[in-house]
């Protein structure tokens, strides 16, 4: 039997390893495309000030950059240690965007970095460009392949289960690739890590503005980040909302635990704007509600049902049964019975087959399974709601804070007097935390939302685990835990260091620290 | 498709083995440099100086382990679920040196400290160690296998115990590991550098040359004639899709030399070795380092195919169910993922050597510090 607490343990092992990583990354890919734009004007206009620019927040680039790396090979390696059933199960499908990636996005950014920082001198200023350019469509390309195979953990297109080899096996890498939950994915992120840019460089110079120091190139960079930002926190918010439809499409489960609807409601369905679901008794108290909005955004449509947590529970008996009746054919497959009556029975139950495989957790034969059981694998198809309902919220909510600040530092910018706005420069400054407490909690939602399953509907989280034991996993968790607190604590004294010094830190002389000494 | 599927599997055991050379060549020399990092850098300037020499490169270098990674994934997910989860803890100190690495590189010199940079040079230089280690405890079990088997559900169960991991086998090979980059590093760190630095690297080929030719020797003779060699009696049709489960395997008491003597023509690979090795020593002494680099590639290729011949066409041998060791005829992916890979690596990876040929060609030189500089 499965061991619910190395179950739990590995969950959270890899959900803090995940979340850690993606501290780093969502600055990577906006910071990359602020600084193509910098050095653009640079080349264009010949301005020194805009090559001061490019190196200095290329500076901040680079200690962000090494820890990104690093971080993510963590997770690359953890799929095999700690999920090896997975690894078994989905490496055929799961394991071709991870490669790609490696081959086609990686290595670019990896490689030209090197030439980015020590290649000022000894390439032209249009080659540097391209270069920096390239990296920058470099880590983008690889958040594409990256989320090209969590879209298919989340909507598994393109592949069928093979009893064989018992695993889920490649059909179409086109249908993986075009996956619809996977163009969306990407929009939304690679638009909230311009996003974080954005406001990463927006803070930091309005920090400069504050202190009357380096104003020509703080002013620059402010404008910059504002006009970048403002197109990009626009952009997050509409296809945030594209999100929202893909999921009301594929991941009903999801949508009605984000917004704990409890009840299947007629249609058009109230928006939750607010309240305190209880997952414990399926009701939300004091809740505030929107009516008709959710089910226009979600379905868009005046007519389309958005089926309730309650509906999904007890639909999902059904596909519990069928699984059972998969469950068993499977086994008779692989005994030996070549029958092709079994043969085309399976294939006809085979998208149940994962129903089947939610059993496994109460009783180790499925086919023994009792209504009891089955009531408590229904019982297990739906996330807790309250989770999700306050991350999408928190996300959503830190997104219209972005968007104003945006909308006032563009305004303001195009009005040349954001000198006389502190409380605007101070907003922008304190702000900057937001853009990252948004994409750890959408990164919740999207994970935390896809339980019970590690491939939806395929394969349930519980048995992707590997046969490890607790001991095992408290060790390599608190390795990480100690390791991360500590590389985080030297990267953000690297941060707050450089980041305060200014424009300085470059040694040209022309600057604040250098002028006075 | 162009292919069948038992073709396209050979293929793919073949774009492995170029994959770990490439690694070597490239990372592998980076992990030589940072292990001489306090031999040939005696004062902090002389170490920034080895830092800065793969300063520009390291981090594109180390992408080959993580393709690696991610081809295993695809390419041979029961291979990559059964090893990585059997080898949790080896996994867990490779991941920890990899992610020192970064910083070590790029920190080191962002704050102005004497403890400060000699803590990061001693995790540069235990971390080079660690991987060598790590290296060389993953080629012993290649020879020896692990204890694990599979379970109805294919589930890779691990049987052995997560903390052993030295062996006799494991120490030679940590030698010839250790020496082989080491080799690899000082030739990198000859071109790179100048004057007394670049003669003390001069000197470190020498010795990790000689280190390297008595370990790889006595390594060979020892895992060729006295390790247990594993022989297929029976498999099931190679071009069609099956279990790792499903063939039947017993011992070869002669040592892993077998495929050796069946093909007489495979000899040119350790011979290769020997001689690649030799030749990029004298051409050290001779104060040419950019050919003995280009020359020890060779020397590497030949030692990579060297091992991937020996135990041809296994992967990883179980101890507990011999039945259960994985080839690359039953641990491949499916046809489909086996044909789309390899599209992806014909039409991207030429690509890849193409720009990293031209990085390394705008870094060429010897290292100067400046103030863009790690």
């Amino acid at each position: 039997m499965i061991d619910e607490s190395v179950v739990n343990l590995s969950r959270l092992q890899f959900a803090i390893t995940a979340l850690y990583h993606f501290i780093f990354v969502p600055l990577t890919l906006g910071l990359a495309f602020i600084m193509a734009i910098m050095e653009s004007v640079y080349v264009m206009t010949k301005n020194e000030i805009y090559k001061d620019m490019t190196k200095f927040w290329g500076k901040l680039f680079a200690i962000n950059f090494a820890m990104g790396v690093a971080t993510g090979i963590t997770l690359e390696f953890q799929f095999g240690t700690n999920w090896a059933y997975y690894a078994h199960y989905v490496g055929d499908v799961f394991g071709v965007p991870l490669a790609i990636e490696g081959m086609m996005a990686f290595f670019l950014e990896s490689t030209l970095i090197g030439v980015f920082f020590f290649g000022w001198d000894r390439i032209s200023k249009v080659q540097h460009l391209a270069v920096t350019w390239l990296i920058a469509f470099g880590a983008n390309l690889s958040a594409l392949w990256i989320l090209i195979a969590n879209a298919w953990m989340q909507n598994p297109v393109g592949t069928e289960f093979n009893y064989t080899t018992m695993r889920m096996e490649l059909q179409s890498l086109s249908d993986v690739f075009f996956n619809p939950v996977a163009q969306v994915k990407f929009v939304h992120t690679v638009a909230a890590g311009y996003v974080t840019g954005a406001m990463f460089v927006l803070g930091i110079s309005s920090y400069y503005i504050l202190k009357q120091r380096d104003l020509a190139f703080a002013k620059r960079s402010f404008a910059v980040a504002s006009a970048f930002g403002l197109a990009s926190v626009l952009s997050v918010l509409v296809l945030g909302d594209e999100s929202g439809y893909s999921v009301g499409q594929v991941q009903k489960t999801k949508l009605a635990a984000i917004e704990a609807e409890w009840d299947t409601q007629p249609a058009p369905a109230p928006l939750t704007l607010i309240g305190f679901p209880d997952d414990a008794t399926q009701t939300t108290k004091y809740a505030i509600k929107i009516p008709y909005v959710l089910g226009l955004i979600a379905t868009r449509s005046t007519t389309e049902v958005i089926p309730g947590i309650k509906q999904i529970v007890a639909d999902s008996k059904d596909k519990i049964r069928n699984g059972i009746l998969a469950y068993g054919m499977l086994q008779r497959l692989r005994n030996g019975d070549k029958s092709p009556e079994l043969q085309s029975d399976f294939e006809r139950l085979r998208p149940f087959l994962g129903y089947g495989l939610l059993l496994k957790r109460f009783i180790a034969d499925p086919t023994k399974a009792t209504e009891a059981d089955i009531e408590k694998a229904a019982q297990s198809v739906v996330p807790k709601s309250a989770p999700l309902f306050w991350s999408f919220r928190i996300m959503v909510g830190c997104g219209i804070l972005m968007l104003f600040i945006f909308i006032a530092a563009f305004y303001y910018n195009a009005k040349r007097n954001i000198v006389y706005k502190p409380w605007l420069l101070k907003l922008a400054l304190f702000g900057i935390p937001l853009p990252w407490i948004a994409s750890e909690c959408g990164w919740i939602v999207a994970e935390y939302g896809r339980q019970p399953w590690a491939i939806g509907e395929i394969l349930p989280t519980f048995l992707a685990t590997s046969s490890v034991s607790v001991n095992q996993v408290l060790i390599s968790l608190g390795g990480f835990i100690l390791l991360y607190s500590a590389l985080l604590g030297v990267e953000l004294y690297l941060m707050f260091k450089y980041a305060r010094l200014g424009p300085s830190s470059l040694g040209t002389g022309r600057y604040h620290f250098e002028v006075q000494q | 498709m162009m292919f069948d599927y038992i073709t396209l599997k050979i293929i793919w055991w073949l774009i492995f083995g170029v994959i770990v050379v490439a690694f070597f060549v490239t990372a592998g020399m980076d992990i030589g440099v940072n292990f001489l990092l306090p031999i040939v850098g005696k004062s902090d300037y002389d170490r920034r100086l080895i830092i800065n020499s793969t300063g520009p490169t390291w981090e594109g270098n180390q992408v080959w382990l993580i393709l690696f990674v991610a081809g295993l994934l695809a390419i041979w997910p029961t291979l990559y679920a059964t090893l990585l989860y059997s080898m949790y803890f080896l996994c867990l100190i490779l991941v920890f040196t990899l992610i020192l690495r970064p910083p070590g590189i790029d920190y080191r010199n962002k704050i102005n400290s004497h403890t400060w940079r000699i803590t990061w040079d001693i995790c540069l230089f235990i971390g080079a160690i660690a991987v060598a280690l790590a290296i060389a405890i993953l080629v012993a079990y290649l020879f020896t296998g692990l204890p694990y088997y599979f379970d109805n559900d294919m589930r890779p169960i691990y049987q052995g115990s997560f903390y052993k991991l030295i062996s006799p086998l494991s120490l030679l090979c940590f030698i010839v590991v250790l020496s082989w980059l080491s080799l690899h590093g000082a030739l990198f760190l000859q071109y790179k550098l100048q004057d007394i630095p670049a003669q003390r690297s001069k000197k470190v080929v020498q010795i990790a040359g000689w280190t390297f030719l008595a370990a790889f020797i006595v390594t060979g003779v020892y895992v060729g004639f006295w390790i247990p060699a594993y022989k297929i009696d029976f498999i099931p049709e190679l071009n069609s899709e099956f279990l790792p489960t499903a063939k039947i395997v017993s011992l070869l008491e002669t040592g892993w030399c077998y495929n050796f003597t069946q093909n007489y023509w495979l000899w040119i690979l350790p011979v290769l070795v020997l001689l690649a090795t030799r030749v990029a020593m004298r051409l050290s002494k001779f104060g040419k380092p950019v050919t003995a680099l280009f020359v020890n590639a060779i020397g590497m290729l030949a030692l990579v195919f060297t091992v991937a011949a020996a135990i041809f066409p296994f992967l990883l041998l179980s101890q507990v169910n011999l039945n259960h060791s994985l080839t690359i005829w039953d641990a491949a992916a499916s046809k489909n993922t086996l044909w789309y890979s390899l599209l992806a690596v014909v039409v991207l990876l030429p690509i890849v050597l193409l720009y990293t040929t031209w990085v390394y060609r705008v870094m060429r030189g010897k290292v100067k510090i400046y103030r863009d500089s790690y």
